[in-house]
């Protein structure tokens, strides 16, 4: 049996309207609960995933993302492409708390940290 | 998940109350839950004087975003600027707001030790301190350093690492009660601060 050292959780879809935002949490919380290191990386789209005030509980009668974001740190990170924030037009200041903004070389210094037992796992 | 509130502390100076928003039982490990909290007020002001109120092996700070997480009472228990609180390996919410409701009055204490005039207290703020950078090498060169195991460890590198972690006090080590190593106690106050070796235990002579 191959045992899993770590899992980075790619996201890269808008987390209302696609279940893969929240799958994507539950996995990371899942993995932290089991004592495997996890974090999640927004790209594209999922940068949505990270923005701070979201009212989906209201508008959308959609349990928030937002909150999920709290429930990893501090044994996982968030990541935000930066890049892909831009793009899109927002900010760091945009963010929520817990969110980390990289860009090109630090995602690059984070996919090559992790061992050859990382599970790539893209939602 | 409905919200939860609690009104906690009637007298709390800074906050009282604390809102449950999120629970996520976990679906790998039974009996243990994530829980999302919201203090009635932002703890951007006390954070960084919060450090100084735990030992440094029990505090992890990000100084960047000004987020602060305790390894106390065999959780993990994040506090961010706004308010909000992350809480790990509770056993329900009861027991979460049990447990907060903890850290809430320390954070009123520190709060109200932020108006005090107190010369320690001006310390806290002057001090440009890096908490992980205080490793038990840097309380090691400032003890005795004569293994005689008074504090009930073998050797005084291991009573440091005891220091660090909460486990010990500095109270613990007798020799440095004694008038020929005030040196000891002068190098450990440059080092940690008046402050933090009252958290680490010492009452003085």
């Amino acid at each position: 049996m191959i045992e899993l050292d770590s899992s980075l959780i790619i996201i890269d879809r808008a987390p209302y309207g696609y279940e893969d935002a929240f799958s994507g949490f539950y996995i990371c919380i899942a993995c932290l609960n089991k004592e495997i290191d996890s974090d999640v990386l927004l790209l594209g789209d999922g940068v949505y995933s990270a923005l701070k005030n979201q009212d989906s509980e209201n508008a959308l009668n959609f349990p928030s993302v937002e909150d999920l974001t709290y429930l990893i740190f501090p044994e996982g990170s968030l990541f935000v492409h930066e890049k892909s924030l831009k793009e899109r037009g927002f900010m760091a200041k945009d963010l929520v708390e817990a969110a980390e903004l990289i860009n090109e070389q630090e995602l690059y210094e984070i996919l090559i940290s992790k061992t050859k037992k990382t599970a790539f796992l893209r939602i | 998940m409905e919200e939860l509130e609690y009104k906690v502390l009637d007298d709390g100076s800074l906050v009282k109350k604390v809102i449950i928003k999120n629970i996520r039982p976990c679906i790998a490990t039974e009996g243990k839950v994530r829980v999302l909290m919201e203090l009635d007020k932002p703890l951007e002001e006390v954070i960084t004087s919060l450090i100084f109120k735990y030992p440094p092996g029990k505090v992890n700070y990000v100084k960047k975003k000004n987020i602060l997480t305790l390894s106390i009472y065999n959780r993990l228990i994040t506090l961010y600027p706004s308010g909000k609180v992350t809480m790990n390996k509770a056993l329900d919410k009861e027991d979460a707001v049990e447990i907060i409701t903890d850290v809430m009055k320390t954070i009123n204490q520190t709060y109200d030790d932020l108006d005090s005039t107190h010369e320690d207290n001006k310390k806290i703020e002057d001090i440009d301190l890096d908490i992980s950078g205080i490793g038990p090498l840097n309380i090691y060169k400032c003890l005795p350093q004569t293994n005689c195991q008074e504090c009930g460890e073998k050797t005084c590198m291991a009573f440091s690492m005891k220091i660090l972690s909460g486990d010990k006090f500095l109270d613990d080590c007798l020799q440095l009660q004694e008038p020929w190593h005030q040196d000891q106690v002068e190098c450990l106050k440059k080092t940690v601060g008046v402050e933090m070796m009252k958290i680490m235990g010492w009452e003085g002579y």
